[in-house]
């Protein structure tokens, strides 16, 4: 009975992570130079910048290169008649199921960089919360919208 | 559109309709007021005569303005509907189908009371808002106008098919009119409630701040002098002490619970509770997704258990909304749970089962880490007080194993229950179909041991109120440290019963 899920993301969720990153990694490098600048500013400490650096280059090399391909490496989900199973997470390894019938709606999403990558993310809505698949195929997706919505629409067990 | 003819609320409704504008107001008022009198110096009378005439016409204004309100409310019941309309200058118009009425609260605040009147608000299926709202009804008018909205709704949302066969053969058949036994909280209960370590713990400093204060009032230090008497005179002040707490804390629940009581009738729970305010709240039995055994450790120990319930779209961030009743003793409980949410009778007794004892690492270490770095930072910068990082490293242990000792577990092909503690000790019985979703955690540690922790999601519109993991507060329960392969079980029950929902809805089709 406790079959894992088996699918994987679309292969582009690696770049897509990457580039989220690196987005986030360049905000990051102005802020913290603005409060080193800060810093050297009040106290003459000019090695700062160098520890700063350090760390941005490390943290910035690991991150960006390791981090989104254990990410994907982790990820998988199956869509079932009765249920959605979704297996992630690095360290804490998570399983999570909602069955079918607890699904209240469901949505794709695709940003500006997901639109020219040709990849969506599906949402779907139940009473306590609301959970996704991060990146899939654009047609994948649709067809996985679809069949959760039709399925979602079939099931509802509210007078037991 | 709707209809031009309508009732109108009661007159007292205006009073309140000219409070909430002078609420709305009181911002410019206040800073009008303030300035008038920071300005006094000055000594112009003529000015602060203008500005406190100033402020009188508002209240005056406020007053014309929630007659104004009261006058353009009406209200009406038709093609069952409750039709509303409101605003003085924006006008809306309101329109509520009755089945989609999910809730009808009564409550009495002082002036209601003095006046004979209630406070009506209406709830739908979807949202934490109130529908609708009538500030002030006539007594009769309130009790009639929640009955017909009441007992219209339930025609309309009888569900049709498969009603849960278990609490049909359970349960003697009732008719809808015949309410259940009422399960009043007596005086000596609440007197007991207030013995209650929180309460008692938030209380005692409160009184010893009092004191630092009396003693920057008075020459005489009330510590030196305790310090410096005998070990009864300690004793005995510790003992008042603690008395005036459980005072405290007695008079807090007074204020809580006095008057509660509840009942179910027909699909519906009714809960009445308040001393000077009045509250009455109808729940649908529908709503209840989950119930709460709440056992605070003084109450444990004297077998004494609250009942609470998880619910949609009822309950604010206050906890007494989701209460069933405040303090039970154990043995009362299964026929409590029979009379009110007849279908947890069943489980509440259960014997559950233990973690594993090799689970106890996963409740002890993350306090050691956290208590050792107290420990470390309190003996490096406070080296005479480092006996008490020491003390609070051990206790952090006994907690640790005390909070695994409790836990434990029980579940069949339609409930589980899960018994954790933080430091009250909480017992969640919840029907598997009430689960929205259901996560296993697992960390890399905890998987070369087999252990697993389960995370379950309910609907519920309160709060999530989740500080640590292993709380049990709004959405999120979970249980730590399961045996991974006795987890893995209860989930193939849990799927199997997805599959089987799946195939009756496609044979249903």
């Amino acid at each position: 009975m406790n079959r894992c899920p088996e699918q994987k993301l679309d292969k582009q969720s690696v770049t897509l992570w990457r580039i989220d990153l690196l987005i986030l990694f360049f905000i990051e490098i102005i802020v913290f130079g603005f409060v080193s600048f800060g810093i050297v500013q009040f106290t003459r400490m000019t090695w700062i910048y160098l520890v700063f650096a350090m760390l941005f280059l490390f943290f910035g090399w690991v991150m960006i290169l390791y981090y989104p391909q254990a990410k994907y490496a982790r990820w998988a989900y199956e869509v079932r008649d009765e249920e959605i199973d979704l297996a992630y997470g690095i360290w804490f390894s998570r399983r999570l199921i909602i069955p079918m019938a607890k699904i209240q709606h469901v949505d794709t999403i695709q940003g500006p960089i997901m639109r020219q990558l040709h990849v969506k993310t599906v949402t779907f809505a139940t009473a306590a919360g609301t959970h996704s698949i991060p990146v899939l195929n654009a047609e994948t997706a649709e067809t996985i919208r679809e069949k959760i919505a039709t399925l979602a629409r079939m099931t509802d067990d509210d007078h037991e | 559109m709707t209809t031009n003819k309508g009732k109108r609320m009661h007159i007292v409704a205006a009073w309140y309709c000219a409070l909430d504008a002078i609420k709305s107001w009181i911002f410019p008022v206040v800073i009008l007021v303030i300035s008038t009198f920071s300005s006094v110096d000055h000594a112009d009378f003529r000015e602060i005569g203008w500005r406190l005439l100033l402020g009188i016409l508002m209240v005056v204004f406020a007053g014309f303005f929630g007659w104004l309100q009261w006058l353009r409310f009406l209200y009406v019941l038709e093609d069952g509907q409750l039709k509303m309309q409101q605003g003085v200058l924006i006008r809306t118009q309101k329109t509520i189908p009755l089945e989609r009425i999910q809730t009808v609260d009564i409550t009495q605040k002082v002036i209601h009371r003095m006046t004979g009147t209630v406070r009506l608000q209406v709830q739908t299926s979807g949202g934490m808002k109130a529908e609708a709202v009538f500030s002030a009804l006539s007594m009769g008018e309130g009790e009639k106008l929640r009955n017909q909205l009441l007992s219209l709704s339930q025609n309309h949302t009888k569900p049709e098919n498969e009603p849960s066969s278990e609490v049909a053969t359970v349960l003697p058949v009732r008719e809808p009119q015949e309410h259940s036994p009422t399960y009043p909280l007596s005086w000596k209960r609440l007197l007991i409630t207030g013995i209650n370590t929180s309460e008692i713990s938030l209380v005692i400093p409160v009184i010893l701040g009092g004191l630092f204060q009396l003693s920057a009032i008075f020459p005489i230090d009330p510590f030196e002098v305790l310090f410096a008497s005998s070990v009864f005179v300690l004793v005995a002040s510790f003992i008042l002490l603690v008395w005036i707490a459980w005072l405290v804390s007695v008079s807090i629940s007074v204020l809580r619970f006095a008057n509660y009581s509840i009942y179910l009738k027909g699909e519906r729970l009714f809960i009445f509770r308040g001393l000077l305010e009045k509250k009455q709240v109808t729940i649908p039995l529908k709503r209840v997704q989950a119930i709460r055994l709440v056992e605070e450790p003084l109450w444990e120990w004297f077998g004494y258990v609250s009942v609470h319930m998880v619910t949609t779209g009822y309950g604010n961030s206050k906890g007494e909304s989701s209460l069933l009743h405040p303090l039970l003793r154990r043995d009362e409980l299964s026929q409590f749970l029979g009379h009110i949410v007849p279908a947890y009778q069943a489980v509440c007794t259960q014997p559950l089962h233990p973690l594993p004892s090799r689970s106890r690492r996963t409740y002890v270490i993350p306090y050691v880490c956290i208590t050792l770095l107290v420990a470390f930072l309190v003996s490096t910068f406070f080296p005479p007080w480092g006996w008490v990082g020491l003390c609070l490293v051990v206790a952090s242990v006994v907690l640790g194993l005390w909070q695994h000792h409790s836990s434990g577990w029980w579940h069949d092909e339609r409930m589980l229950v899960l018994r954790t503690r933080r430091w009250n000790r909480e017992t969640l019985l919840v029907p598997i179909w009430r689960i929205q979703t259901v996560q296993i955690v697992q960390t890399p540690w905890a998987r070369k041991i087999l252990l697993a922790n389960l995370k379950l999601s309910l609907a519920s519109s309160s709060l999530s109120l989740s500080l640590f993991p292993n709380g049990m507060y709004g959405l999120g329960f979970s249980l730590r440290g399961w045996d991974a392969s006795q987890l893995f079980q209860w989930l193939a029950v849990f799927q199997q019963r997805n599959l089987q929902v799946n195939q009756r809805k496609k044979a249903y089709d």
